[in-house]
């Protein structure tokens, strides 16, 4: 059994996913979280780490002392070693396919996140996501979901009839919108049940309701 | 019985030409399909998520460029030859996809004053950056190859991360010998090589 570390910042941020991958899994990893000084936004000891890091970047995942880069690309990993993309090669195509877009959508609420001087501004990007970028990914996933029933599979996951890393990454990518726009999955149903029961797993259900609260 | 492909972009190489080069450097025949204007619209609803590039396998779709490159690589054997070395040639995908964000921001910043700033911090930050973290981790592996001893997606990601930089700065390469000699490599491929030679240019 190989020995994994996952080094991140003690945010959810890009490293909830490879997080609830290994709960999801249950293999047991060493996760190491850098502590921010929230005030400051700053972190001295990833100032001592950076160096050392291959993309000068987090998250890290180490494997045996081996060290992966980029977020997408640990959680495929994992995803692949624990069994949760799929059983086949198009299967794995279309877990992808998911995750990829729920990182478009991170991407868009991140320019949100960033925005930190002109107030306007973030104002202009919060009503976009509301008004354009939120619904556009509901429909993607609503589609899916839907086209899944149609096919047989009423299972309410995203892929293949059972948990995959597309079903983790649609669940996180919504926990920080839903925290300042709470309302979003109001007349969703599917999505919203998606998200309970992703909250009632088994492997998930502790993790999910004692993680540490963070910011993002 | 192969499989028979049905590629969907513009005509532009932007997120559609890696697909393309992976397609070529294994001598894949596929539909090589570039849409457009009325076209373009026509075919929207029929895609996954409204987007492109969309790869048709059998009449079945997938979307997302990165998801179909992955795909692809696996079936062509240019994926690496463990679940690790995948996810090596995995990671310098995602890092020539920075690369890429880094150059699309600059490419359609539209106020002249913030493209000037823009395109400045590109080349005095953002591409050095890029270009010492490549060629580090060719040096790493060797010198030729990004992940194991042979060709890769990953080769070809860098490859196409640097084909827009270069048209804008054709010297851009010049301390990077490995990174260079690694371009002349694929260029120098069969089928790859007449593609590149002979594709039309574009601007992204």
């Amino acid at each position: 059994m190989s020995v994994y570390k996952l080094i991140y910042f003690d945010l959810r941020g890009r490293g909830e996913i490879p997080r609830l991958l290994f709960q999801a899994a249950g293999v047991k990893y060493e996760d190491k979280r850098l502590k921010l000084d929230i005030s400051t936004g700053t972190c001295t000891e990833w100032k001592t780490l950076k160096s050392r890091m291959p993309q000068n970047a987090l998250p890290v995942l180490e494997v045996d002392g081996k060290q992966l880069s980029q977020s997408l690309t640990i959680a495929r990993y994992l995803a692949k070693e624990f069994g949760l993309i799929g059983t086949t090669n198009w299967q794995q195509a279309q877990v992808e396919q998911i995750a990829d877009t729920m990182d478009d959508l991170r991407a868009e609420v991140a320019k949100w996140i960033y925005e930190t001087e002109d107030q306007k501004k973030k104002d202009e990007i919060a009503l976009h996501l509301r008004t354009e970028i939120y619904p556009k990914f509901i429909r993607i996933l609503e589609t899916i979901l839907e086209e899944n029933k149609e096919n047989g599979n009423a299972s309410g996951y995203f892929v293949g009839g059972d948990l995959t890393l597309a079903d983790l990454s649609v669940y996180e990518t919504f926990t920080f919108p839903l925290g300042i726009h709470p309302d979003i999955l109001n007349n969703h149903p599917d999505l919203q049940e998606h998200r309970e029961r992703i909250e009632g797993h088994t492997l998930l259900a502790d993790y999910i309701k004692n993680r540490p609260e963070r910011p993002v | 019985m192969m499989p028979c492909y049905k590629f969907y972009y513009f005509d532009a190489r932007g997120r559609g030409e890696l697909c393309r080069y992976a397609l070529h450097a294994k001598q894949r025949d596929f539909e090589d399909i570039r849409l457009g204007g009325d076209k373009w619209q026509n075919f929207k609803p029929s895609t996954p998520f409204g987007q492109m590039p969309v790869l048709d396998v059998d009449g079945k779709k997938l979307a997302q460029s990165g998801a179909i490159a992955r795909y692809l690589a696996r079936e062509l054997d240019l994926a690496g030859k463990n679940c690790w070395e995948q996810a090596a040639c995995d990671q310098y995908m995602e890092l020539a996809d920075d690369m890429f964000t880094e150059l699309v921001k600059s490419f359609f910043e539209k106020d002249e004053a913030k493209k000037a700033e823009v395109m400045k911090n590109l080349n005095d930050v953002v591409l050095p950056k890029f270009l010492a973290l490549f060629e580090s981790s060719l040096n790493r592996n060797g010198g030729c190859y990004f992940v194991g001893d042979g060709l890769t997606i990953a080769d070809l990601a860098v490859y196409s991360a640097f084909d827009t930089p270069l048209k804008r700065c054709p010297t851009l390469l010049d301390s990077f010998p490995k990174l260079k000699a690694q371009r002349a490599k694929i260029e120098g491929l069969p089928k790859l090589g007449e593609y590149i030679k002979n594709r039309k240019p574009t601007d992204i």
